[in-house]
């Protein structure tokens, strides 16, 4: 099986004042083509960090690897992502259709990806501006934008965390659809149920560092660390009982 | 803790027909449309009982804790509390009302005095009773929510989400209210804590006898500590009933939509 | 980063020797202020040396005695009589002194001889304190209008801003030159003193009311507040006890930037003669003989408190904007 990326002894850290702050690390793990790795870990467990170093963004964000290795087997114009934010992740001052184009290589492209992303182009044509949209639709958007690079990797960070939770749904199956065609996943999330009937295997992050990994659904079964196990047990479960 | 006369599940709220209406203005010169926050909701509240209120963002269930905590004024219908129109009890009684209903808003981050250290954060509500009164209700909150004394000296900046999220319910109790609103109260928590909250939360409703209403988008955390639900969407009320029969037999499309869009687990 | 903190304390330092300067006058300035020498008209600033006409060098700074003289032209010479030297004495009462007929006028002296730097010190007191009084009356008042104005909203606010923005739109100088002919001219120099501070208040209030309005928006939307109400507590301890703590920043940082035009403001009026009389020394009436060009061409030192107006603006001014960028990082 051919991989994606190698992930070797890393450290990332930002930059705050004069000081370095580590934020990950050391961490090891790799990722092979076509697969559905979740990303596992509540606020500050360094998950967007590593994703955005991943893709090469980290030194935008004011970070920087301390040490370590990543060694990619794709380049990064075959990655894409998919940001937690939607309202915040299209420029309001040009069109949909603008912005689109922009990511495809060619745009007869484009119509095809919107219908494949189910965005009903009836109602919100390509001339129509992002502050027309609703959160749903507009990360409908970012998902085509992200096709449109034909892409071996798709990182999504947080991807339905903005919306609302009938919309979770609707965006996870499309997730779904996606990953069916051959395209890897990166999800990172704090939600771990999103993770169920989606990702082949999990990577659980505390505080910088890996907990644990394994393949789900074994883990979810039998969690081998302390802090998985209650990370899955906080999960609310619907409950009858009074 | 209170002196109840009239027996456990009396009504403490009454709704009717209330409305909550807002004004987008679209332009300098267009009068804008109007829509409607809370649309004609009629709803008993009652002493004692759990309530989960369950709505997306945009729902309305954030205009409606403001309606009963008593801060957003209705633009149609009446809101009764034990049986006197609560706008009336503002103005000639407010303390009266403070003391039995309060509320914890849902970002620890916001809703407290970020320079204030906790002592003055729980002494706000109670500053017109005597001093040893206070230092008692005081201690006796902090040791309800499960925090240490030397917390008192502390100020939000130096504390966690969750904890300050603790000192804002213990703010609450501190007025030793009859019944407590919660806004979404977890929200902007780690999972980890949200489930050390929600059974805070319910140890305080058993051992208390508190009225609660815990407001979410999430149904199943909601489905933790309720006992009846109210399902909102769009400013409408579309669904209220014991758990069990909403989550069992939902009348609503938007109740069978919401309990479908829960992820599967375990 | 480094540089800023330079800058502040730079500019704090001179803020504070100045006011330590106006404070101490009766030590640090060597002349009383209505002090006259009359054959020392227009004297240029005195040279202090360390090493007299043989070379030999001294540790104790001394001066030479001057003689009054003209020129060809009839302009005014001081040359100095090396015959003997003075020596300055440092200490007590005065900070320098040096004996008689021995000078030392580190500014020069105007067209009566009186030493320039003791009268720029002593006006200090009347300059600095109308201005630090001024902006400080109109930030109160603009903190009182403007968090009443942004809190209750409705009549109160669109009353209140109107108000202010009629106070806005009159300009200061005029209002004030127009309060200052309605009354009678020999107006005692106190209730001068006391008019200028008023009128200065009242035009200064409406710009800090407006911004302060749109602070108390904001503030008054966050959950802490909210809370507060639901605790129970009145509209007046609401704003007492959260809104105001939270304008204070922005109050310090919109005082420290319009002190230089309080200070600029009674500057004019002095100069233009209507502010600050003699026998009263400010900064502004001692730059009534800079007024002519001939003083300008031959006694440029008449300028200095034009000097002290601007150096003193400026720290006011990086104060200010220190002050403004920090308290957006915290």
């Amino acid at each position: 099986m051919k991989k994606i990326f190698e992930i070797q002894k890393l450290e990332l850290g930002y930059r705050i004042g004069k000081q370095i702050v580590k934020a990950v690390g050391p961490v090891d793990f790799d990722m092979a083509e076509g697969e559905c790795l979740g990303l596992i870990g509540e606020s500050g467990a360094g998950k967007s960090t590593l994703a955005l170093e991943i893709l090469g963004l980290l030194q935008w964000k004011a970070g920087l690897r301390i040490s370590g290795d990543l060694r990619l087997y794709i380049s990064r114009n075959e990655m894409a992502y998919i940001p937690q934010d939607p309202h915040a992740a299209l420029d309001p001052l040009f069109s949909i259709g603008d912005q689109l184009r922009e990511m495809a290589r060619d745009s007869s492209r484009v119509e095809k990806v919107l219908e494949k992303v189910r965005l009903p182009l009836d109602k919100i044509g390509l001339k129509s501006y992002p502050h027309e949209l609703s959160g749903g639709m507009k990360q409908r958007v970012l998902i085509a934008m992200a096709l449109l690079r034909q892409p071996k990797l798709i990182v999504a960070d947080e991807p339905t965390s903005s919306l609302d939770v009938t919309l979770q749904a609707e965006i996870m199956g499309l997730f779904r659809e996606i990953q069916r065609s051959g395209i890897a996943f990166l999800l990172v999330t704090h939600q771990v149920p999103l993770t169920k009937n989606f990702c082949q295997r999990a990577i659980f992050m505390r505080s910088g560092a890996v907990v644990e990994q394994g393949l789900l659904p074994e883990v979810f079964k039998n969690p081998k660390e302390a802090y998985t196990k209650t990370l899955i047990e906080s999960v609310p479960r619907l409950c009858l009982d009074p | 803790m209170k002196e109840d006369l009239w027996g456990d599940h009396d009504i403490l709220f009454q709704l009717s027909g209330v409305s909550k209406s807002y004004r987008i203005r679209q332009g300098i010169f267009e009068r804008g449309k109007e829509f409607n926050a809370v649309d004609h909701v009629n709803l008993i509240l009652r002493c004692g009982q759990c309530y989960g209120l369950v709505g997306e963002s945009g729902s309305g269930k954030t205009t409606l804790a403001g309606l009963l905590a008593g801060f957003i004024e209705p633009t149609d219908g009446i809101i009764t509390f034990q049986n006197d129109l609560l706008r009336k009890i503002l103005k000639r009684d407010p303390l009266r009302f403070r003391r039995k209903v309060q509320m914890v808003f849902q970002n620890p981050y916001l809703s407290l005095e970020p320079r204030w250290p906790v002592r003055k954060i729980l002494d706000e509500g109670i500053r017109d009773l005597g001093a040893g009164d206070r230092n008692m209700r005081i201690e006796k909150a902090l040791g309800l929510v499960g925090l240490p004394l030397p917390y008192l000296k502390r100020k939000p900046q130096e504390l966690s989400g969750g904890e300050r999220q603790r000192v804002a319910i213990a703010r609450a109790l501190v007025m030793e209210p009859e019944f407590l609103i919660l806004d979404e109260p977890t929200s902007q928590l780690d999972v980890s804590i949200q489930a050390q909250i929600v059974a805070l939360l319910k140890q305080l409703q058993a051992s208390l006898q508190v009225g609660l209403l815990f407001i979410s988008h999430d149904l199943a955390l909601v489905s933790q500590i309720a006992e009846e639900l109210l399902v909102f969407n769009q400013g409408k009320l579309v669904e209220q009933g014991s758990k069990r029969s909403v989550i069992l037999s939902p009348a609503s499309p938007y109740t069978r939509r919401l309990l479908d869009s829960i992820p599967e687990w375990p | 980063m480094k540089s800023k903190s330079l800058s502040f304390y730079l500019a704090a330092g001179f803020v504070l020797v100045l006011m330590a300067g106006a404070l101490f006058a009766d030590w640090l300035a060597p002349y009383a202020p209505q002090e006259e020498a009359r054959n020392h008209s227009y004297h240029p600033p005195t040279p202090v040396h360390f090493r007299d006409k043989e070379g030999h060098f001294s540790l104790k700074p001394f001066v030479y005695a001057t003689q009054p003289s003209y020129d060809a032209y009839l302009r005014r010479l001081y040359p100095e009589d090396v015959s003997t030297k003075y020596f300055l004495q440092f200490g007590w009462p005065k900070l320098v002194s040096v004996d008689e007929p021995g000078r030392f006028y580190l500014l020069g002296t105007d067209s009566r001889g009186r030493d320039l730097f003791s009268r720029i010190l002593y006006g200090a007191r009347l300059s600095l304190s109308m201005a630090l009084l001024g902006a400080g009356l109109a930030g109160m008042m603009g903190l009182l209008a403007g968090s009443v104005s942004g809190y209750f909203g409705g009549k109160v606010d669109a009353l209140l801003m109107r108000l202010a923005e009629f106070f806005i739109m009159i300009p200061g100088l005029y209002l004030l030159l127009a309060l200052r002919s309605a009354l009678p001219p020999e107006l005692g120099s106190k209730q001068v003193y006391g008019l200028i501070v008023a009128v200065l208040g009242l035009i200064g209030w409406g710009s800090v009311a407006r911004v302060i309005r749109g602070m108390v928006f904001t503030i008054r939307e966050r959950d802490f507040i909210l809370a507060a109400k639901v605790l129970g507590r009145s509209d007046s301890e609401i704003l007492i006890r959260h809104i105001f703590p939270h304008t204070l920043s922005y109050l310090t940082i919109v005082i420290s930037i319009s002190v230089p035009g309080y200070i600029l403001g009674e500057a004019a009026l002095s100069l233009l003669g209507l502010g600050i009389q003699e026998p009263d020394v400010s900064w502004g009436n001692l730059l009534t003989e800079s007024l002519a060009i001939a003083h300008l061409r031959f006694h440029p030192w008449i300028t200095a408190p034009a000097i002290f107006i601007m150096a003193t603006s400026l720290c006011f001014n990086r104060l200010g904007d220190l002050l403004k960028d920090r308290s957006g990082k915290s």
